[in-house]
C-alpha cells in the first residue's frame, strides 16, 4: 500500500513537472494592446567585455543605482568572440534579454530593431540640465542610413593607424611612410633584412572584422568617392533636406565633405546603383586596390602564416613584426602590457620579459596613387562604443534612454574611465563627452594622432567585402576567392568576376536586409517601402 | 445476423454523414465575404480615396488616376515626382500630398494645381520638406501637413487654404505618419514615438497617449482615437480621458501583422496590414473576419456602406462593410456538433457490429486502468519527448523545403531548392571530402591504439599495476576536449608554438609552417590533434570487454600451446566484436556530426579547406540565419546516419571462439 503511495505520489510529481515545463516560455498571450506593456526594472546591458569593460560598467551600474535605487542593472557582457552570433540569436527572440548592446556586428536586416537614438535626442537630460544632444558629442555619431536615424551611440573616437617599433625603424633608418609606394619600399628593406614587416590577422575574421578587412575598406574608398554623387539624395527625394543638400557640392580634397552632416544618402540610390552597375564590384579601381593589397599581402605578413594569424600583438610585443594596422588604442596597450612585465621583472629578478621594450611610434594610412585614385586616403576614425538599444516598447525604452543619459553624462563616464583604468584597462581614444578629458598620461599618447577622415561613414566601401549589407554568406565567400588570389590560384580578373558575381548573387539579401524591395528601385525618391 | 446488418448500415451512414458535415464546417469558416474587384493591374499603389463619381488611386508610379464605380478610367497624372502619400477629397476637390507639394484636382476634368508648398515660420517663407501625411477639416477650409527630411526634423503645419496663411508650425521631433482633424476645434498627430497629441488650432500642443509602438495611422470616430500602431495593435482611446478602452493584438492571429491603416465608423472598425490582411473588428474591437490578399493592402477606405481596399499587385476590390463584420457563421458550429456527434454515434455502432473491435478497446483499457501508476509515471516523459525531440525534429525536416531565413519573416515552400544549393554551392561537397577523410582516419584511430593499448593492459600480470595503468589511460577523460583543443592549436601556432619550436631546436626549420593555415598541412595537422591516440572511451570499452571472456578460455588455449598472437585473433577479438561494432557506429554517428575542432582551430580555413557538414550547418544557422537551409543539412545528415546505423545493425557479428 505505501509502495502504491509512493507510486501515485511520484506519478504527479512528474506530471506536475511536466506540466509546468509546457508552461514555461512563451504562452502564446500577448501582452496588453496599446500602452500597458509589462516593463520590468531591470536594465541589462551586454555589450563586447574587455579588460577592466565590466568593473568600469559596475562603477556606472553602481552610480546610476545610487540616484535610482528601483532599478537593477545588471552587467552581463559577452566576449568578443561569437558576440554577433549571440547577438543575432537574441535579437531574433521574442523577448530579448539584453538591453544595452554593441550593435557594430549587428547585422543589417536587424537593425531596425534598435531604437532610433533621435528620437531622444533632443529632450532635456537630467544629469545635465540641458538637450541630450549638447551633452556629448553627438554630430560624430554615425546614423544609419537604412534606419533613417542613429541607432549607435558611442562615447569616445579612436582611428585606425599603423603602429610600429620606433627602434627597428631606426635600425634601418627607415621613415614612416606617406605613400603606398614607400610602404612597400619599407617592407622590403624590413623583409631583406630578416624582419616580418608586418603582423596582421589573415583568418576569416581578419578578413571581415580585422585590419585585413579595414584595408579593403579604406582604400576601395580612395577608388570610389566619387559614388556619393550618384548616391546623395537629390531634390525630390523623401530624404532630401534643402538646407543641407541644397547647398552640398563634391569635395575629394576634404576629407568630411561627405561627412551626414553635410549630404545625405538616399540608400534605395545606393542600391539602384549597385544594381545598374553605375558602383561596380569589378571596376579597375577596384581591382586596382586589391591588386595593390597582394603586393602587400601575404609576402610581407609572414607568407603563408599570414592566413593562420589571428592576434599579431604578442609577434609585436616580441619585436618579431616591426608594424601593425590597429587602432590608436594599441598603443597604451602596449605600454600596460610593458608596465605589467617591468612590475614582475622587478618582484623576480630571474624573470624573463616577454615583451620587448621599445618606443611605439604611429602613422596615418599611406596613400595609394595612381590613375584610378580619386582622393587621399581615409581611415577608420570613428566614435566607438557602438552602444545600441533593443527596442522593446516605448516604455522600457524610456526606462533605458535614461541610464543612457545619465552614462554619457560627465559624472557617468568619468566614473566609467576611472573604474576602466584602475582595472587594467585602456581609454579606447579621445573622449566625446562634455567635460571629460582624458588622463595626462593617455592624452599624451594619443597627442600625435592626427584625423585624416573617415571612410566607413561614406557609402561607397559598401561592397568592398562582398555584397552591401553585411550579407555573411556573400563575406564568406569574398573572403575565399580572395584568398584564392593572394595565394596565386587565379588571376586579378578572375577575381574580378567573382566579385561583381558574389555582390550580385546576394543582391536580394542585399535589399531585404535594407528594408528596400525591387519596385522601390524604379522610383528611389520615394520612401521604400520593402516591395 | 439482421442486426448486425443494420449497425453496419447504421455505422456507415453515420461515417460519412459526419464527414459530410465536418467539410461543411471547415467551408463555412474559410467562408470569406465575397468581394468585388474593381479593377486589377498589378501595379504597386500607394493611397487611395473614394469620391461621387468614383475613386481616386495612386499608384508607387508616382501617378495619380480617377477611375469609374466599374473601375473605367477617367482621368490620369502621370507627371508626379513621387508617389502620393496622403488623399483627401472634399467637394468637387481632391487634395494630393506628393512629395514636398500638396496639390488640389478637379475630380471632374484632372486639373491639378499646387495648393501648398511653403509655411512660414520666423518671418521666413520656407517650402516644405518630404511630406507624410495631410488632413483637411471638415470645412475644407483648412490643411494640415505633417512634413519633415529626417526624424529629428520633423514638423506639423497648419495652413489656411485659400490664401495659404501658416496659422502655425510647431517642430515635433519624430517622424510623424499620421495627422487627422478631431471635429473643428483640434487636430491629433501619431508619431513614431508613440505619442498621439493633440494641437489646439493655434499650434498648444498636450499630450493624449502613448501607445507601445510607433503609430501608424490614427481615425476619429465619434468622440474616440482609434489607432494602429506598427507593432500589430489596434486600439480605442477615449478623445477626452486619453484612457485605452479597447485593444486588440493584431500579432497574436498574425505575426507577420503590420498595420498601416486604421478607419472607424457606426458599424465598425477596419484595419488593414502590410501583411495583406484586411481584419474587421466592432467598435469595441471584438474580432469579426479577416480577408487575406496575396499582396500588401496598400490603402482602406470608404465609399459609403462600402469598404475599399488597394492590395499592391493586385488591385482593388469593394467589401459590404456589413458582411464583413458578420463574423463566423453559426452554421460552422451547428455543423461541427452535428459532426461531433454523428461520429460518436458511428463509432459506437462500430463497435455493435464488430464485438471484438469494442473487446480490444476494453481489453486495453483495463490494462491501462490495471498498471495506471506506470502508465502514469510514462506520460510525462513520453510528453517530453514528444515535445522537446520529436517535435522539433519534425519542424525541422519540414522546414528542410522551406526558405526559411533571419532576413524574411515569411517562410515559403520552395521544394528541393536548399538540397539543390547544396550541390551548387560546393561548400557542403568539400565538406563531404574532408567528412570522408576525418571519418577514415578516426576509425584507425579508434580500432587500433586504444585496441593494442588495452590488450597490453589486460596482458599484466599484476593486478596492482593493471589498476594503476587502467587508472592512468582514462584519466585524460575528465580533460574537458576544449581544453585539449586550445592546447593543440597553440602547439600548432606558426610564431611561437611547440612543434616549430621543436623542429628549430633540431634545426629543421625547413619544416617549419603554419600548420593550420597552410593547406596542405591543415587536414593532417587536425587529424593529427590527440596523438597518441589512446581514446580513454574506446580504452575502457576494448578493455570491459576483455575483461567478460571467461579467463579458463584464454588458460585452455595457451595450454593447447596457443601464442599470444593466436590468442589475440582468435579468442579476444572475436569475443569483443560486438563492443568493436559498438565504437564504430558510435564513432560514425559522431563524426558525421562533429565540428567542434574546426570550429575551435581552423574556423574551417585556411579558406575553405577543413570544411565539414557540420560545420556548414552551424555557419548557416548562427551566421548567415540560412536556417531553411540548415534543416535541410540536418535533415540529410539525419538520414545518413539512420542508414549508416541501419546497415551496421545488420552486419552479424561472430562472437564465436574458433577452436
Amino acid at each position: 500500500m505505501k509502495k502504491k503511495i509512493v507510486s501515485l505520489a511520484l506519478a504527479a510529481l512528474l506530471a506536475a513537472a511536466a506540466c509546468t515545463m509546457a508552461a514555461c516560455g512563451k504562452t502564446g498571450t500577448p501582452g496588453t494592446p496599446g500602452g500597458n506593456e509589462t516593463v520590468d526594472n531591470r536594465i541589462v546591458i551586454s555589450t563586447v567585455t574587455g579588460t577592466g569593460i565590466p568593473q568600469a560598467f559596475q562603477a556606472v551600474e553602481k552610480g546610476y543605482e545610487a540616484i535610482h535605487p528601483e532599478i537593477d542593472v545588471v552587467v552581463e557582457l559577452k566576449p568578443a568572440n561569437g558576440y554577433s552570433q549571440w547577438l543575432s540569436n537574441e535579437i531574433t527572440a521574442d523577448d530579448p534579454a539584453p538591453d544595452i548592446v554593441d550593435v557594430s556586428t549587428m547585422a543589417a536586416s536587424s537593425r531596425g530593431r534598435t531604437v532610433n537614438y533621435d528620437e531622444y535626442i533632443d529632450e532635456i537630460s537630467p544629469y545635465s540640465n540641458k538637450p541630450w544632444r549638447e551633452q556629448f558629442d553627438y554630430e560624430a555619431q554615425i546614423p544609419n542610413p537604412f534606419a533613417e536615424g542613429t541607432d549607435s551611440l558611442s562615447f569616445e573616437r579612436t582611428q585606425v593607424v599603423w603602429v610600429y617599433n620606433k627602434a627597428i625603424f631606426e635600425e634601418y633608418s627607415l621613415e614612416p611612410p606617406k605613400t603606398w609606394d614607400e610602404l612597400l619600399a619599407v617592407c622590403e628593406t624590413l623583409q631583406s633584412n630578416g624582419i616580418q614587416p608586418l603582423g596582421i590577422s589573415g583568418t576569416f575574421d581578419g578578413f571581415y572584422a580585422g585590419a585585413t578587412g579595414h584595408l579593403f575598406q579604406i582604400y576601395n574608398d580612395q577608388v570610389t568617392r566619387e559614388m556619393i554623387n550618384a548616391v546623395r539624395a537629390q531634390e525630390g527625394d523623401y530624404c532630401y533636406d534643402p538646407e543641407k543638400d541644397g547647398v552640398w557640392e563634391y569635395d575629394p580634397t576634404d576629407p568630411y565633405n561627405d561627412d551626414a552632416g553635410y549630404v545625405t544618402v538616399n540608400p534605395v540610390r545606393l542600391m539602384k546603383a549597385i544594381q545598374d552597375g553605375t558602383y561596380a564590384a569589378d571596376s579597375p579601381g577596384t581591382k586596382f586596390v586589391t591588386e595593390q593589397l597582394h603586393r602587400l599581402l601575404p609576402y610581407y605578413a609572414g607568407g603563408e602564416n599570414y592566413y593562420g594569424t589571428d592576434y599579431p600583438q604578442s609577434s609585436f610585443y616580441r619585436g618579431d613584426v616591426a608594424m601593425m594596422v590597429e587602432g590608436a588604442y594599441a598603443v597604451p596597450r602596449y605600454y600596460a602590457a610593458l608596465e605589467k612585465e617591468l612590475a614582475m621583472a622587478e618582484d623576480d629578478p630571474n624573470y624573463t620579459l616577454s615583451i620587448m621594450q621599445f618606443e611605439v611610434g604611429t602613422f596615418n594610412m599611406p596613400s595609394m596613387e595612381g590613375q584610378h585614385v580619386l582622393a587621399p586616403a581615409r581611415t577608420i576614425e570613428v566614435p566607438v562604443g557602438f552602444y545600441g538599444i533593443i527596442d522593446k516598447g516605448k516604455e522600457n525604452t524610456d526606462k533605458v534612454i535614461d541610464f543612457m543619459m545619465y552614462f554619457s553624462s560627465k559624472e557617468g563616464f568619468t566614473l566609467y574611465q576611472q573604474a576602466l583604468i584602475e582595472n587594467g584597462g585602456v581609454p579606447t581614444g579621445s573622449v566625446l563627452i562634455d567635460g571629460v578629458e582624458l588622463p595626462e598620461k593617455y592624452a599624451e599618447m594619443y597627442a600625435d594622432l592626427v584625423p585624416i577622415g573617415n571612410c566607413q561613414k561614406s557609402p561607397c566601401q559598401t561592397i568592398a567585402r562582398g555584397a552591401a549589407n553585411d550579407v555573411q554568406a556573400s563575406v564568406r565567400e569574398w573572403y575565399t576567392y580572395t584568398q584564392d588570389f593572394f595565394q596565386g590560384k587565379i588571376d586579378i580578373d578572375e577575381w574580378a568576376r567573382l566579385h561583381k558575381e558574389n555582390v550580385m548573387k546576394y543582391f536580394a539579401d542585399s535589399l531585404r536586409a535594407a528594408g528596400i524591395g525591387y519596385n522601390d528601385l524604379q522610383y528611389p525618391q520615394n520612401r521604400p517601402t520593402g516591395n | 445476423m439482421k442486426a448486425k446488418r443494420i449497425y453496419l448500415i447504421l455505422f456507415v451512414v453515420c461515417l460519412v454523414l459526419s464527414i459530410a458535415l465536418a467539410v461543411s464546417a471547415v467551408l463555412t469558416a474559410s467562408d470569406k465575404p465575397e468581394g468585388t474587384p474593381v479593377f486589377s493591374d498589378g501595379l504597386q499603389y500607394g493611397k487611395g480615396a473614394a469620391f461621387e463619381g468614383g475613386y481616386l488611386v495612386g499608384g508607387r508610379n508616382n501617378t495619380l488616376r480617377a477611375v469609374g464605380p466599374d473601375g473605367s478610367a477617367l482621368w490620369e497624372d502621370a507627371s508626379l515626382s513621387n508617389v502620393v502619400v496622403s488623399l483627401r477629397v472634399h467637394g468637387n476637390t481632391a487634395y494630393a500630398a506628393s512629395g514636398n507639394k500638396v496639390y488640389s484636382y478637379d475630380l471632374a476634368t484632372g486639373a491639378r494645381q499646387i495648393c501648398a508648398e511653403r509655411y512660414e515660420t520666423g518671418g521666413n517663407s520656407v517650402v516644405f520638406a518630404n511630406i507624410t501625411d495631410i488632413a483637411l477639416s471638415d470645412d475644407g477650409t483648412m490643411l494640415a501637413v505633417s512634413h519633415g527630411s529626417s526624424k529629428s526634423r520633423h514638423n506639423l503645419t497648419l495652413l489656411e487654404l485659400g490664401s495659404g496663411r501658416t496659422l502655425f508650425t510647431q517642430s515635433v521631433g519624430v517622424t510623424a505618419d499620421s495627422v487627422e482633424f478631431e471635429g473643428e476645434g483640434s487636430l491629433l498627430l501619431g508619431s513614431d514615438s508613440g505619442n498621439i497629441r493633440r494641437y489646439s488650432l493655434s499650434g498648444e500642443v498636450s499630450d493624449v497617449v502613448r501607445l507601445s509602438d510607433d503609430v501608424a495611422d490614427v481615425d476619429v470616430y465619434w468622440e474616440n482615437i482609434y489607432a494602429a500602431t506598427s507593432g500589430g495593435d489596434v486600439v480605442v482611446v477615449s478623445g477626452q480621458t486619453g484612457e485605452i478602452l479597447f485593444g486588440a493584438s493584431l500579432s497574436a492571429r498574425n505575426a507577420l501583422a503590420a498595420p498601416c491603416r486604421v478607419t472607424a465608423g457606426e458599424d465598425g472598425v477596419f484595419v488593414g496590414s502590410s501583411d495583406g490582411t484586411l481584419y474587421a473588428f466592432d467598435l469595441s474591437l471584438a474580432f469579426k473576419s479577416e480577408v487575406r490578399f496575396a499582396g500588401d493592402v496598400a490603402d482602406i477606405f470608404r465609399s459609403g456602406e462600402q469598404l475599399c481596399v488597394l492590395v499592391s499587385g493586385q488591385g482593388m476590390f469593394s467589401y459590404p462593410a456589413e458582411a464583413l463584420l458578420r463574423g463566423a457563421s453559426a452554421l460552422f458550429w451547428v455543423f461541427l456538433a452535428f459532426g461531433i456527434a454523428l461520429f460518436v454515434a458511428a463509432f459506437v455502432f462500430l463497435i455493435l457490429r464488430f464485438p471484438k473491435i469494442g473487446s480490444a478497446f476494453r481489453k486495453t483499457g483495463h490494462v491501462v486502468w490495471k498498471h495506471k501508476t506506470a502508465y502514469g509515471m510514462l506520460l510525462p516523459i513520453f510528453g517530453l519527448l514528444a515535445v522537446f525531440g520529436f517535435y522539433p525534429v519534425l519542424v525541422a525536416a519540414l522546414r528542410a523545403f522551406t526558405d526559411w531565413s533571419s532576413s524574411s519573416l515569411e517562410i515559403n515552400f520552395i521544394g528541393f531548392d536548399n538540397f539543390r544549393m547544396m550541390i551548387t554551392e560546393g561548400y557542403f561537397l568539400t565538406g563531404i571530402r574532408n567528412l570522408l577523410i576525418f571519418l577514415a582516419s578516426y576509425m584507425v584511430k579508434i580500432l587500433t591504439v586504444p585496441l593494442l593499448v588495452a590488450v597490453m593492459v589486460y596482458s599484466l600480470v599484476s593486478d596492482r599495476s593493471k589498476y594503476a595503468f587502467r587508472y592512468l589511460f582514462v584519466l585524460p577523460m575528465v580533460v574537458p576536449s576544449v581544453v585539449s583543443a586550445l592546447m593543440w592549436k597553440n602547439i600548432y601556432d606558426p610564431n611561437f608554438g611547440l612543434l616549430n619550436e621543436v623542429l628549430a631546436l633540431l634545426h629543421l626549420e625547413q619544416y617549419q609552417t603554419s600548420w593550420l593555415s597552410n593547406p596542405s598541412t591543415a587536414i593532417p595537422a587536425l587529424i593529427f590533434v590527440g596523438f597518441p591516440f589512446i581514446d580513454p572511451f574506446s580504452f575502457l570499452i576494448y578493455y570491459s570487454a576483455m575483461m567478460n571472456i571467461p579467463s579458463s578460455t584464454l588458460e585452455a588455449a595457451q595450454l593447447d600451446g596457443a601464442s599470444p598472437v593466436r590468442r589475440f585473433f582468435f579468442i579476444i577479438l572475436p569475443m569483443i566484436a560486438s563492443q568493436i561494432k559498438v565504437l564504430i557506429m558510435l564513432g560514425f554517428i559522431n563524426q558525421i556530426q562533429d565540428f567542434n575542432l574546426i570550429l575551435l582551430l581552423t574556423k574551417g580555413g585556411p579558406g575553405t579547406d577543413t570544411y565539414v557538414p557540420g560545420y556548414e550547418l552551424y555557419l548557416n544557422a548562427t551566421t548567415f540565419g540560412r536556417y531553411g537551409y540548415a534543416c535541410a543539412l540536418g535533415l540529410l545528415m539525419f538520414v545518413v546516419i539512420f542508414v549508416g546505423t541501419i546497415i551496421l545493425n545488420k552486419v552479424k557479428v561472430n562472437q564465436e571462439v574458433e577452436g
